[in-house]
């Protein structure tokens, strides 16, 4: 029988809350999730593995979101990346869709809103697969 | 983020629009711009003549103004770049495909008939809303032209935050009070999208039921100090006895957007009742932000 991998996550915030949240609502709906406060820590991740989806704030202390995501998508271009930020400007949401971002949101949001868009990235994530396939 | 703007056909309901555009052009929010109006049209004649009701076409006029802001289609989140067909509800048990087109982000208009702060607190509840955004007159009384304390019920009803709109003009401070450790992540994401917005200064203001209780709060407030002096935002903090609130929100609230914590735990809540909000609301010379 085939083995039907879980769709991974990695959740990069500042904010412990956040990401527990986040992670906790998540897992429920069946993601593999991974959380982390601080950006050379999910770096580091990142240069170890490749996840499908990467949730990240941009405001935060060391390496900021902007660079982080940048770096995500030139080692995994196929990773759908939403930022979520609490301090957004018209600037930073462009700049995220040049670099090929999936989604932006900015908080406060609804957890309902972050788990559709995380649908919707997975869906694209699968179409591209099977097209490959 | 979903913002919900409750318009009706008054001047300072312009203003509104523009505010929540400028907000909108940072957070890339769902929009939804909902006109209300009292009487309900008699539709047993069709429904082409709708067009000319004034209700109709000031909502027309509004969602022009709110998408002059973003010309540039190519990195607008509203243009209509998604088409697709869609079952779109034509009547009872009749449903038809249309070709629906839509943007990265929703933006709806969207009009209903009845009481205004009755409809403008449905919307918000099936919605889901994380921000209402109303505009009232500065005058003495905070009023809507068909439904004369609708800004203030909405405060008292919502299930969101509220931003009460009443002027046109750039606040030069965010004055924001919080319970000491009680206040909800939600709270915090919300005075830093007006922060932002506004690229203005915060006073924090702690409020203590009593004195030894002082230590805990200033303790708390610090922390929430350093979170802002770390996103380099200039902030200030004061702990304020809840006895001398009634007196500090009056003197600020002339001069900066006032932001009051008024979640289920809020001693805030506690300490300042529905109707001195609603007073509030209704005297403030300056935008009144309800956080929940």
């Amino acid at each position: 029988m085939e083995e039907v991998s879980r769709t991974s996550i990695l959740i990069l915030d500042d904010e412990p809350i956040v990401c527990k949240r986040l992670k906790s609502a998540l897992e429920k709906k069946g993601y593999e999730v991974e959380i982390f406060f601080r950006s050379a820590d999910a770096f580091k991740r990142v240069s170890e593995r490749n996840f499908d989806i990467v949730i990240t704030d941009l405001k935060m202390e060391g390496l900021d979101g902007m660079t982080f995501l940048t770096e995500v998508k030139k080692r995994s271009p196929r990773t759908e990346v939403i930022v979520i930020t609490g301090f957004a400007t018209m600037e930073t949401a462009k700049e995220s869709f040049q670099k090929g971002v999936f989604d932006f949101l900015a908080k406060p949001f609804k957890l309902a809103e972050i788990q559709d868009a995380v649908e919707r990235a997975e869906k694209k994530i699968k179409e591209a697969r099977s097209k490959t396939a | 983020m979903r913002i919900l703007v409750a318009l009706d056909a008054s001047p300072y309901s312009t203003y509104v629009v523009h505010e929540v555009a400028r907000l909108s052009m940072n957070t890339w929010a769902d929009v939804t711009l909902l006109g209300v109006d009292t009487k309900k049209p008699d539709l047993s004649h069709g429904t082409s003549w709708l067009s000319d009701e004034p209700i109709v076409q000031k909502m027309q006029g509004f969602r022009e103004e709110f998408l002059s802001y973003f010309k540039d289609e190519a990195s607008s989140p509203y243009a209509k770049t998604r088409h697709r067909y869609e079952l779109v509800p034509r009547g009872k048990g009749l449903w038809e495909e249309m070709c629906v087109c839509r943007g990265r982000k929703e933006f709806r208009v969207r009009i209903r008939y009845g009481p205004a702060a009755k409809q403008v607190l449905s919307e918000a509840e099936e919605e889901q809303s994380d921000l209402i955004v109303v505009g009232c007159n500065q005058q003495e009384q905070c009023a809507w032209a068909q439904d004369r304390n609708a800004p203030e019920k909405i405060v008292k009803g919502a299930p969101c935050s509220v931003l009460v709109v009443k002027e046109e003009k750039k606040p030069n401070k965010i004055v924001c009070c919080l319970d000491h450790d009680r206040v909800s992540q939600e709270s915090l994401e919300l005075i830093n999208q007006m922060l932002t917005l506004h690229q203005t200064n915060l006073a924090l203001v702690g409020l203590a039921e009593s004195d030894h209780l002082k230590e805990e709060v200033d303790q708390k407030m610090k922390e929430i100090l350093k979170y802002y002096t770390d996103q380099k935002i200039k902030a200030w903090v004061c702990v304020l006895d809840v006895t001398m609130l009634d007196k500090f929100i009056a003197d600020a609230a002339g001069k900066g957007i006032i932001a009051l914590w008024m979640g289920q735990r809020s001693l805030i809540g506690k300490f300042f009742s529905e109707d001195r909000v609603g007073k509030l609301v209704r005297t403030a010379r300056s935008s009144v932000l309800i956080l929940r």
